[in-house]
């Protein structure tokens, strides 16, 4: 398949006889923003450093462009990184950092003049080529990073939580610009975060994974509201998730009570997890909904309150633009097409 | 009051036990007289006789050429093993430490006894060249000392980075490694051209006839008698040492500001 840029088959990394990925799957989209997405330690990173070339797979294969390269070095692969900790030479200025890459493919000093001064403009950086990099603030840095991986024209951009380092404010700024890069060049881009609201803002497709193994593909819409499993319902933003029972096709029993739903195909009595998301529990006067509870909390998080519930022996997480006070009782109304099924983990 | 000279005078003290026996050494060096005893006016007839002694002159020659030959073979050597040992696994990186530093604590007469011994074993002549792997082999551990903090101190990723812009690991190694570990590859040479200098025991036992180096040359004239010659010699090689330490001192502490 000529559209896919890289792919992995059945890649397996040990380390010292422990799997940190387990035989997954995975391929990249030209010109896509794919985000590998899931806790630390769940085998994100160490899936980007095999893309690059750092780390040799324990078994597998890596194909780029419809070619092996798993034993390919990275200094021969047309893919760049942009690293956590920016990984800078200091002892460079900036415009030697920026060159780096040209040098090495003996571009002409006038061609490396041009392409740095260009990049640097694309970054916001014109006019620092002579400044040292400990001069730099953190986000500078960043951009400088992403400047020496871009100016090479990769047909394969890798970024490692680049922006990790950075506070809120910069942060929400550069996942637009980077957005913007992506969109502008037309360069794919493989981004590895552990952040779920970057992953859901920029990406899209995401690849959610966890000890090792991957949890769910899709788009970052379909990820939201059609989680496959506890883990990614969990992970992916806040939910309310119970057990339940598939009576039949479109019903569901949960919270001792039958629900009529929109998903069938699970077969009759079968097990299931129930999400339903904060935003899709709506309140109402005492007995005008499904269930009752009392507010336990109420907390503002700016945009909405976030109030738990108790109702019978469960917890409800509500968010909701409107305030209801601690101890009153309340309605819980859910719609049938806010209850989202899940087959239950073995 | 009293505590504050008190201080002052067990300084001096030590000092004083501590620099007496080179003061004497370079006081006499310029006596004129044959004496170790008693002063007779100051003349420099034992720096002049010294370099026209062949002896000398012949062992000076073998000390310099040793101390350059070894100490870049050792810095070369000892920096390659520092990029090797940083990028080992933790408990081999300790492992391997442990084993650099054990010749440090070596005391030198059980290296050069066992240096001497190997090169017998292997049927190796003594001489100019045994000495100079003598030399080499215990000046290693202090430059992969000096140089291995500059890799610990550099910026995480640095190497993967250069390769990732498309840097074969020998021009990573060049461009982006080596001016970073600069500092301490020069500080690691100059520890070792001093230790070149300045050793006795281990090159006594492992050079041949013909070939020795000043400690040596020193130590065969003063057994025929303390001349004021050796004196000369001493205090020249006193300065020349000293002069390398101040030097050494004063890079380190550039490189920790």
């Amino acid at each position: 398949m000529s559209d896919k840029i890289v792919k992995g088959i059945n890649i397996t990394k040990e380390y010292n006889g422990v799997a940190v990925v387990k035989n997954i799957d995975f391929w990249v989209k030209k010109n896509q923003f794919l985000t590998i997405l899931g806790p630390s330690g769940c085998g994100k990173t160490t899936t980007l450093r095999m893309i690059a070339g750092f780390e040799r797979p324990t078994s597998g294969t890596i194909y780029f462009e419809g070619n092996d390269i798993t034993d390919t070095p990275p200094y021969l692969r047309q893919i760049n990184t942009v690293f956590q900790k920016y990984a800078l030479f200091p002892h460079m200025n900036i415009y030697e950092n920026v060159a780096f890459g040209l040098r090495i493919k003996k571009n002409s000093e006038k061609e490396i003049a041009s392409k740095v001064s260009k990049i640097l403009e694309l970054v916001n950086l014109s006019g620092f080529e002579n400044r040292k990099i400990n001069s730099l603030s953190g986000g500078q840095q960043q951009r400088i990073a992403i400047a020496r991986a871009l100016v090479n024209e990769p047909k394969v951009l890798l970024l490692d939580e680049p922006l990790g380092a950075l506070d809120l404010k910069l942060r929400k700024e550069m996942q637009l610009e980077l957005k913007n890069m992506q969109k502008e060049l037309g360069i794919t881009f493989v981004y590895v975060t552990h952040d779920q609201e970057e992953a859901l803002t920029m990406s899209d497709k995401i690849i959610i994974m966890n000890h090792g193994e991957i949890q769910q593909i899709g788009s970052p819409t379909d990820i939201y509201n059609e989680p496959e499993n506890r883990f990614v319902a969990d992970f992916i933003g806040e939910s309310n998730i119970y057990d339940g029972i598939m009576i039949k096709d479109f019903l569901v029993r949960f919270a001792d009570l039958d629900f009529v739903c929109v998903d069938s195909g699970f077969g009759d009595e079968t097990l299931v997890d129930v999400v339903i998301r904060p935003e899709d529990v709506k309140l109402l006067g005492p007995g005008e909904g499904q269930l009752n509870g009392i507010v336990q909390s109420v907390v503002f998080k700016g945009v909405h309150y976030e109030m738990m519930i108790k109702e019978s022996s469960r917890e409800w997480m509500v968010h909701s633009t409107d305030k209801v006070d601690e101890g009153v009782t309340v309605g819980i109304k859910i719609d049938p097409d806010d209850i989202h099924i899940m087959e239950k983990e073995a | 009051m009293v505590n504050k000279w008190v201080k002052r005078l067990y300084t001096l003290l030590i000092f004083t036990f501590l620099y007496a026996p080179i003061v004497v050494l370079i006081v006499f060096s310029f006596n004129d007289s044959k004496s170790t005893a008693r002063w007779e006016g100051f003349t420099l007839d034992w720096y002049r006789s010294l370099f026209q002694n062949r002896y000398i002159m012949k062992s000076l020659y073998y000390t310099v050429l040793v101390a350059i030959i070894s100490s870049i073979s050792a810095t070369a050597i000892g920096t390659f093993a520092a990029f090797g040992i940083f990028y080992m696994r933790t408990w081999k990186q300790k492992l391997v430490l442990n084993v650099n530093s054990i010749p440090l604590l070596n005391p030198d007469i059980v290296t050069g006894v066992s240096l001497m011994t190997l090169f017998v074993a292997m049927n190796m002549e003594l001489g100019l060249m045994t000495m100079i792997i003598a030399h080499i082999t215990f000046s290693v551990p202090y430059v992969v000392l000096s140089v291995l903090p500059k890799f610990k101190q550099m910026p995480g990723e640095m190497l993967e980075a250069a390769m990732d812009l498309g840097a074969t690991p020998w021009y990573a190694f060049k461009n982006v490694i080596l001016p970073e570990i600069k500092p301490g590859i020069i500080t690691g040479g100059l520890i070792a051209f001093t230790l070149s200098i300045d050793d006795f025991v281990i090159s006594f036992f492992t050079t041949g006839s013909g070939v020795s180096n000043l400690s040596i040359a020193i130590y065969s004239m003063a057994r025929r008698g303390i001349k004021p010659e050796i004196n000369a010699l001493s205090t020249l090689m006193f300065a020349s040492v000293l002069i390398l330490l101040l030097i050494i001192n004063k890079r380190t502490k550039i490189e920790d500001i």
